[in-house]
């Protein structure tokens, strides 16, 4: 049976390290303290032996990642031999192809249907046991078998795929913070053995998260994205609110949040500029006639969209309303999905979280998102003067395939003009 | 294949030898060896110097008319008195000439055989052996032709040998007749003449013991009788197009050995099973089941199954080729399970 | 050839007494098996013996300990006759771990081979190719042993006591063929099953001596048995006899019965065997009638001592389901 190779601890207090070379390809004999790969840890790069002679069977592990330590990274034995069960295969079907690092187990949340289990889909049992080893979504594979079969082999190709385009994207350099507010402990799913000698605790993603995460990568490699911020004066919107949200509470029952005030705000922004309120269809923009604007919610879970829809057509009230009820939907895990689909513009809030100003990700396929900051009391000269006034950072990342930074430019005054005269929300 | 241990002055040589000559030389070897040992069947002794196939050939000079007794044509009688004698401390290898016939002595193997050790709150044993032959493909037609090992695998109480080469028939033959209980031994007539290398020198093959006919990677072929032999043509002709097949002979069916079994689709992850006996409730199904049991999570393709047709064996030649498993349909079936037409 | 009373000369004391014990041995075990059943403390059925004593009886009298005997599902009478044990064999009544068995067989299958008793069986005319697989291996070992095949009327029509009867004759096996005729398969009568009942015109069509045997005379059946068993012990090979007895009871417990009137037992039960036998010693002085009385009351005691045994045995537990399939 092959030797695994495992991310060694090299010190008291390492947890995890990079491999930064493999000094051998797969296939190359290595001879026992010959130098096989090179780690970086937060101290040093180090330089680490096989502790086997052989033959370099399989890279589990590529260059450029960070793995926990002990966790097994590559295979070295007699050609032929087989790493132990259930390591990835190395079989005549997928001659040269490195097969992905077997993932923690992902298993589906509560409610939500786990990849492998299925309504309609035909998979063999292997091609779901590997698929539940991968964390593919089987529904997002294409069967090749007979009457549309998932087998092994279309598992460990859609992996591999998935895989090389990872290993593109960490290649890059560093992605920012996500637009999300920070996700609390995932829901806690029926948690699968971590991978064999891994350190430190392993969560797998729960269905949420791993949306998340599709989507923010996808977004991160293929938006052109552009940042503007823009310190907008809110002394009149602070008491626009101020004024209003006893009244709202009690003759209508919603709370009257900024969020509301935004949305109306930008839904009007978004008919004056429509390249603000287009998609990317490859290659070309989409005008689209109705304005639905997404509001990012946080919940335990993690991140969702709530989309209130035609927010152009909607009063103030109702649109308050509709965030209220879908906020509380949302935090009850009842958010249907009619609800989170079909924004054109998004609006995300880390102003509770004492965040000034971010570079928000835009949701693709929408032109742009607009991330809103704190809201507080700063120095701000008028005419001269010193005074201290309510102002917010609005961050306005877009994607600069679709528009430039003039038009964007011009959309986010747009947004604060109305924001900073605030009756504009009403009767409009 | 090791040699336990040549006898004192001889080397461990190793010969050809037919299946007949190797059954023989397992039942001229058991009968020198224990005195308790006896023949008896129809025709066994004088026919052709000893059995319609030889198997028996030469015993009666050797061992004389007692120990190698002709009967009457009394299945049902000679099989009971083959149980008789067993659980009054003989060890009788009984011959029923073909398979076909035991239908005449079921409740002898079934009803006292089977269960008398049971029955009797295991204060008896009976350890016989009940050697038959099975198979087509001679034009015998249907009453002469079949393959009926499910029958007897089905009945608890009874142990099931299907030996496919010579080197097998007769390791697994000495082990069946020192074994205490009874022991269905079905040979197969198109095998009878077929060559094999058989060590001089002692050796037994245990039950419960699959084989390994021939390693692969792509696709596990698991048959017993002449299904190896075509099973291992098949695995030739697909090498050709690059997909490696694994043939594995149970070669007991009762015991079976299914981790080996198991262990080879977790390896290959697709699984045939092939027979010459009829489909419906053969054997096969059995095996599939009980290795899906032990590797269901590694199978990427349903189980295939290549067996006799649902048919009596039919007397004209196109007629009967068609109604038996052939090379063509092991490799017909092992691609299906590798999603190519 | 048939036998009536024969002189007492050939038969010791020691043996009358003996029979007379073990008649009362098996109609006191078959009659509380009637009872046990009734009570709902038994599975399965009964087949009694009652009646038919002295088949059995005459036909152990002349066997060695170390021959064997087959038997039938009516088998309580033949195996206390060969020695059975009737506290094991009551134990397997009721199913006990303690039974011959271990509670794995039951009525049918009450066997202990290492008595000869190669077992009761369950199937009409299993037990013909066993006697006769015994007695070719009694003659291949050279042992001298003899065996006794039990049957019914019933099983004269199995074809597997035409294919034995033919081997124990061509081979000579030290085989002894001993039907009951009790008159009844089930509700079948013999006269309406059985082409040929005359035991001599059976038995000559293998060149065998056959007799017609009084199955309710003790003395008769010992002296028939022993004559055939003699023959058999000597190598000249298998003898038919048919002893005309009858089933005072039904073919099992709960049986309707509707097939023959109640007073049709009344000439047999005048002919009992054990009434004859205890007149006779009584008679002849052998036994005084209140050492008959006691032979009665000491079985029927001692099958109500098996009874408790049997009560109080456990059942075989479930973990010893699986134990003793093979070897």
């Amino acid at each position: 049976m092959a030797t695994p190779i495992k991310m060694p601890t090299l010190g008291l207090t390492m947890e995890s390290g990079v491999i930064t070379r493999w000094l051998k390809k797969v296939g190359d004999p290595v001879n026992k303290d010959e130098p096989l790969f090179t780690v970086e840890t937060d101290k040093a790069e180090n330089e680490v032996e096989s502790p086997v002679s052989g033959v370099l069977l399989q890279i589990v592990v590529p260059e450029g990642q960070e793995v926990p330590v002990q966790q097994v990274i590559a295979y070295v034995g007699q050609p032929g031999e087989m790493p132990a069960a259930p390591g990835p295969s190395v079989g005549p079907r997928a001659p040269g192809q490195e097969a992905a690092a077997p993932a923690p187990i992902a298993v589906g949340p509560n409610g939500g249907a786990a990849p492998g289990t299925t309504r309609e889909l035909r998979a063999s049992p292997l091609a779901r046991r590997v698929a539940r080893e991968l964390g593919v979504d089987l529904a997002q594979v294409k069967g090749s078998g007979p009457e549309g079969r998932i087998q092994e082999a279309d598992v460990r190709a859609f992996a591999a795929a998935r895989q090389q385009q990872a290993a593109a994207v960490a290649a890059a350099p560093s992605l920012a913070a996500p637009a999300a507010p920070p996700a609390p402990t995932p829901v806690a799913a029926e948690a699968a053995a971590p991978a064999p000698g891994a350190a430190g605790r392993v969560e797998p993603l729960n269905r949420i998260r791993r949306v998340t995460a599709e989507r923010m990568a996808q977004s991160a490699r293929s938006v052109a994205r552009v940042t503007l911020f823009a310190e907008t004066d809110f002394d009149e919107a602070v008491r626009f609110r101020k004024h209003l949200k006893d009244e709202f509470e009690k003759r209508y029952g919603v709370k009257l949040s900024y969020d509301a005030m935004l949305v109306k705000a930008c839904a009007s922004a978004l008919r004056e500029f429509p390249i603000m309120n287009a998609q990317w269809a490859d290659n070309a923009v989409r005008y689209l006639p109705e304005v639905h604007v997404g509001v990012a919610v946080a919940v335990e879970a993690g991140l969702l969209v709530a989309v209130v829809r035609d927010a152009d057509r909607k009063s103030l009230v109702e649109i308050a309303r509709d965030i209220d009820a879908m906020a509380a939907r949302a935090r009850e895990g009842k958010l249907g999905v009619a609800e989170m689909a079909g924004s054109t513009f998004t609006i995300t809030n880390l102003g509770g979280y004492g965040v000034d100003a971010f570079t928000p990700i835009v949701n693709p396929p929408e032109a742009a998102i607009l991330g809103v900051g704190r809201i507080a009391q700063r120095p701000v000269v008028v005419d001269g003067r010193l005074e201290a006034r309510h102002t917010c950072w609005l961050s306005l990342s877009f994607d600069h395939r679709i528009v430039d930074g003039a038009p964007a430019g011009d959309f986010l005054s747009r947004v604060a003009e109305i924001i900073a005269k605030p009756y504009l929300l009403v009767g409009t | 294949m090791t040699v336990a241990a040549a006898r004192p002055g001889q080397e461990a040589a190793v010969r050809e030898l037919t299946y007949a000559q190797a059954l023989n030389e397992a039942l001229r070897e058991e009968m020198a060896r224990d005195p308790r040992v006896f023949v008896m069947g129809e025709d066994v002794a004088i026919w052709g110097g000893g059995g319609v196939f030889g198997v028996t050939k030469g015993l009666v000079d050797e061992f004389g008319p007692e120990r190698v007794r002709d009967t009457p044509i009394s299945e049902e009688g000679i099989t009971g008195m083959a149980v008789g004698a067993a659980v009054t401390g003989m060890r009788p290898v009984l011959e029923i000439m073909y398979v076909d016939f035991t239908a005449m002595a079921m409740d002898a193997i079934v009803n006292q055989a089977a269960k008398l050790r049971y029955m009797f709150g295991g204060r008896a044993k009976v350890p016989m052996v009940l050697r038959a032959q099975e198979g087509a493909g001679r034009g015998n037609a249907a009453q002469h032709s079949q393959s009926l090992e499910a029958w007897f695998c089905h009945i608890p109480g009874l142990k099931v040998v299907t030996p496919s080469t010579p080197y097998d028939a007769k390791g697994l033959l000495k082990t069946a007749i020192r074994d205490d209980n009874p022991v269905i031994f079905l040979e197969h007539k198109v095998l009878y003449f077929t060559k094999g290398p058989v060590p001089a020198g002692e050796y037994t093959i245990p039950f419960g013991v699959a084989d390994v006919k021939r390693e692969g990677t792509d696709c596990t072929v698991v048959g017993i009788h002449t299904m190896v032999h075509k099973a291992l043509q098949a695995a030739e002709e697909l090498a050709q197009e690059g997909i490696s097949v694994e043939v594995i002979d149970p070669r007991t069916l009762v015991p079976l050995d299914v981790e080996t079994l198991a262990r080879s689709v977790r390896k290959t992850h697709r699984l045939v099973v092939t027979h010459e006996a009829y489909e419906r409730c053969g054997v096969g199904a059995e095996i599939a089941m009980a290795v899906m049991r032990e590797a269901f999570d590694f199978l990427d393709a349903p189980v295939e199954r290549v067996c006799g047709k649902n048919v009596p064996i039919p007397y004209a030649e196109p007629l009967e080729r068609a109604a038996l498993p052939q090379k063509e349909d092991l490799v017909a079936a092992v691609k299906r399970t590798l999603g190519r037409a | 050839m048939t036998t009536t009373a024969p002189g007492l000369s050939s038969v010791s004391v020691e043996q009358l007494r003996w029979m007379h014990r073990t008649m009362w041995r098996i109609r006191a075990f078959d009659t509380k098996a009637l009872e046990v059943y009734r009570a709902g403390m038994m599975r399965g059925t009964s087949h009694p013996y009652i009646g038919m004593e002295a088949v059995g009886v005459g036909v152990c009298a002349a066997l060695r300990e170390d021959d064997y005997i087959t038997s039938t599902h009516r088998g309580h009478g033949h195996c206390i006759a060969k020695g059975g044990d009737i506290n094991r064999m009551m134990a397997e009544l009721l199913g006990k771990a303690t039974g011959t068995c271990k509670g794995k067989g039951g009525s049918m299958h009450i066997a202990e081979v290492d008595r000869g008793i190669l077992g009761a069986n369950g199937i009409v005319g299993g037990g013909m190719g066993i006697a006769a697989g015994a007695a070719l291996s009694a003659k291949m070992r050279g042992s001298g042993q003899v065996v006794v095949c039990f049957f019914g009327d019933g099983a004269l029509n199995q074809g597997v006591l035409h294919e034995v009867m033919n081997m124990a004759a061509i081979w000579k096996l030290p085989v002894v063929f001993v039907c009951e005729n009790n008159g009844f398969a089930m509700s079948a009568r013999v006269e309406n099953t059985v082409a040929n009942l005359d035991a001599a015109a059976r038995a000559n069509a293998y060149g065998i001596p056959g007799m017609e045997v009084d199955g309710m005379d003790v003395l008769a059946v010992y002296e028939a048995a022993s004559h055939a068993i003699e023959r058999a012990r000597r190598g000249e090979g298998p003898s038919l006899l048919i002893c005309r007895t009858y089933r005072y009871f039904g073919h099992h417990a709960g049986d309707p019965l509707n097939y023959r009137a109640r007073e049709e037992v009344e000439p047999w039960r005048a002919k009992d065997p054990i009434e004859r036998l205890e007149k006779l010693l009584v008679e002849r002085g052998i036994m005084s009638q209140e050492e008959v009385q006691r032979v009665q009351d000491e079985e029927k005691q001692a099958v109500e001592r098996a009874l408790e045994f049997a009560q109080q045995s456990p059942e075989p537990p479930v973990e010893t389901l699986m134990e003793d399939i093979y070897a």
